[in-house]
């Protein structure tokens, strides 16, 4: 970790306002390592700028996602602990011949007491309510992006810049620091 | 290549660019060694030398940006009362006119010594060396024994590599004497004047990668209703000007400049010294005109607002804060 910690990251990113990217480049110009860290730093950026995403899925997540399919989903019958109603399962599997005995939907119990659930199945319900949340944040994420674009209506006025005006205006000002020539 | 009169009234430049009220430049001031107060007091009668002489001669002018070399020839008359006029194919800097504002900045980012006697142009002269912190030479500059004029001066990066060297190979040096008053005060822009341009809209930061230093600010206005805002920057030895013009780049390349990238957005870019560098970003057109080494022009430009592939007008964060504000403005039904 380098003296500026997260602040490297965001004067890379330019988030910083005026006093503390003045701040910063202060501190660079005396400390080599901060200096280096902000120079891996725009590099990291530069290549990941120019990195292509593929955002398929591998072979062998698409597998396991299709192997999941021919699996029973949990088998969860009867009425949970928080009182929702219960989810009659089908499963693919041949069912046992304890359940095939079974003339009603079970109710399972395991040592939690009545009404309590098998652990595996609140924890399928808790990934599922994840996987639910996560995408509406994704969803909103998206949407969010996708409204922040640029104004598509902002004005696109001509302007007349890098003209030689600018060099004899440069010169002009800096001619003290010397050393503007032509580069034939 | 037309061959072009190129008048600079350089030593007028002071009272055009920062006329605002200013404050001194804070540097190490007081805090300058004998060796060091000894160097800057040689380059400061060099200064008052070449605005108070009357001189004319031959200037060389070379440059290097990498594999790329450039050189110039320019011929130079001083007047005190009229100024500098340079007749070049391009627009040069004078070798003998020192700004006392970028004398100040380079006491304060260079450690400054008279390194010893040397000679240009035939003339015996003192050495003054620029060195960095690390030690590595910066810059070295030949002050005329007789008249105190700056016949020479070169600058290295910080790999030793020469980037810049302009000299006299002719001097003529008429009758007068330089003032012995200290020179103009150096002063930086007054924070007042810069709150006043950010207060406006105007992106001004006070700093550049690679220890460059505002030193002076000019909004003008070219045409109706299209202003230009001009800061300059220098570290004393290297200098960028940044351009700011509201607007955007048309589609249509640039005449004269090949399209490039930094840190992952375009720009153009014209190499021939000093470098030019245009971009549009934050609802402006941004161009960069330096004489500093390739990458302190890079970083700068990297530093400062971008459109374009890669920015997302802005970043990424930028984009998301306002497209949830856009986001909520929506579902708000009392907005």
């Amino acid at each position: 970790m380098t003296c500026l910690g997260d602040v490297v990251a965001a004067l890379v990113d330019g988030e910083l306002d005026h006093a503390a990217r003045e701040r910063a480049q202060r501190h660079l110009a005396h400390c080599a390592d901060c200096r280096a860290e902000v120079d891996a730093q725009r590099r990291l950026k530069s290549r990941l700028s120019g990195v292509s995403v593929d955002p398929s899925p591998s072979d062998a997540l698409t597998a396991r996602l299709l192997g999941l399919t021919s699996q029973p989903p949990p088998f969860r019958e009867g009425t949970g602990a928080d009182g929702a109603p219960p989810l009659v399962a089908r499963p693919a599997r041949p069912l046992t011949a304890a359940a095939r005995g079974a003339a009603r939907p079970v109710t399972l119990r395991t040592a939690g007491g009545p009404g309590s659930v098998r652990p595996g199945s609140a924890r399928s319900r808790l990934r599922r309510r994840a996987g639910v949340g996560s995408a509406l944040v994704a969803l909103g994420l998206g949407a969010a992006l996708a409204l922040g674009g640029p104004q598509p209506s902002r004005p696109s006025t001509p302007v007349d810049p890098g003209t030689d005006a600018f060099v004899v205006d440069f010169v002009s000002t800096t001619g003290g620091s010397g050393g503007a020539g032509s580069g034939r | 290549m037309r061959r072009a009169r190129l008048a600079l009234l350089l030593a007028a430049t002071g009272l055009l660019l920062g006329a605002a009220p200013s404050v001194a430049v804070a540097d190490r001031g007081a805090g300058l060694s004998t060796r060091e107060r000894e160097a800057l007091d040689l380059l400061q009668a060099a200064a008052r030398a070449g605005r108070d002489l009357t001189y004319t001669g031959t200037q060389q002018v070379a440059t290097w940006r990498g594999p790329q070399a450039g050189s110039a020839t320019a011929e130079v008359h001083h007047d005190p009362a009229r100024g500098s006029t340079v007749d070049a194919d391009e627009p040069l800097a004078v070798t003998a006119v020192l700004d006392p504002r970028l004398l100040r900045l380079l006491a304060s980012s260079y450690d400054l010594a008279v390194a010893g006697p040397g000679t240009c142009t035939g003339r015996s002269a003192r050495v003054v060396e620029a060195s960095r912190a690390d030690g590595s030479l910066a810059g070295r500059f030949w002050v005329d024994h007789d008249s105190g004029l700056l016949l020479r001066r070169e600058v290295f990066d910080d790999r030793g590599r020469r980037l810049r060297s302009s000299a006299f190979v002719e001097l003529s040096v008429g009758a007068g004497t330089a003032s012995v008053a200290p020179a103009q005060q150096a002063a930086l822009p007054a924070e007042t004047a810069v709150a006043g341009l950010r207060a406006d809209g105007w992106d001004v930061p006070r700093t550049l990668p690679g220890g460059l230093r505002l030193f002076a600010t000019e909004l003008t206005t070219p045409r109706p209703g299209g202003q230009l805002l001009h800061l300059a920057y220098s570290d004393g030895l290297s200098s960028v000007s940044l351009f700011e013009q509201r607007g955007r780049l048309g589609s249509a390349p640039l005449t004269g400049f090949r399209p490039a990238e930094v840190d992952g957005r375009p720009v153009w870019v014209r190499d021939a010294a000093p470098e030019r560098v245009v971009w549009d970003g934050g609802g402006r057109v941004w161009t960069m005109v330096s004489d500093a080494p390739p990458a302190t022009v890079r970083a700068a430009v990297a530093e400062l607002p971008h459109d374009g592939a890669g920015s997302a007008d802005g970043g990424v964060r930028t984009r998301l804060g306002r497209g949830l504000g856009r986001l909520g403005s929506l579902l708000n039904p009392f907005d």
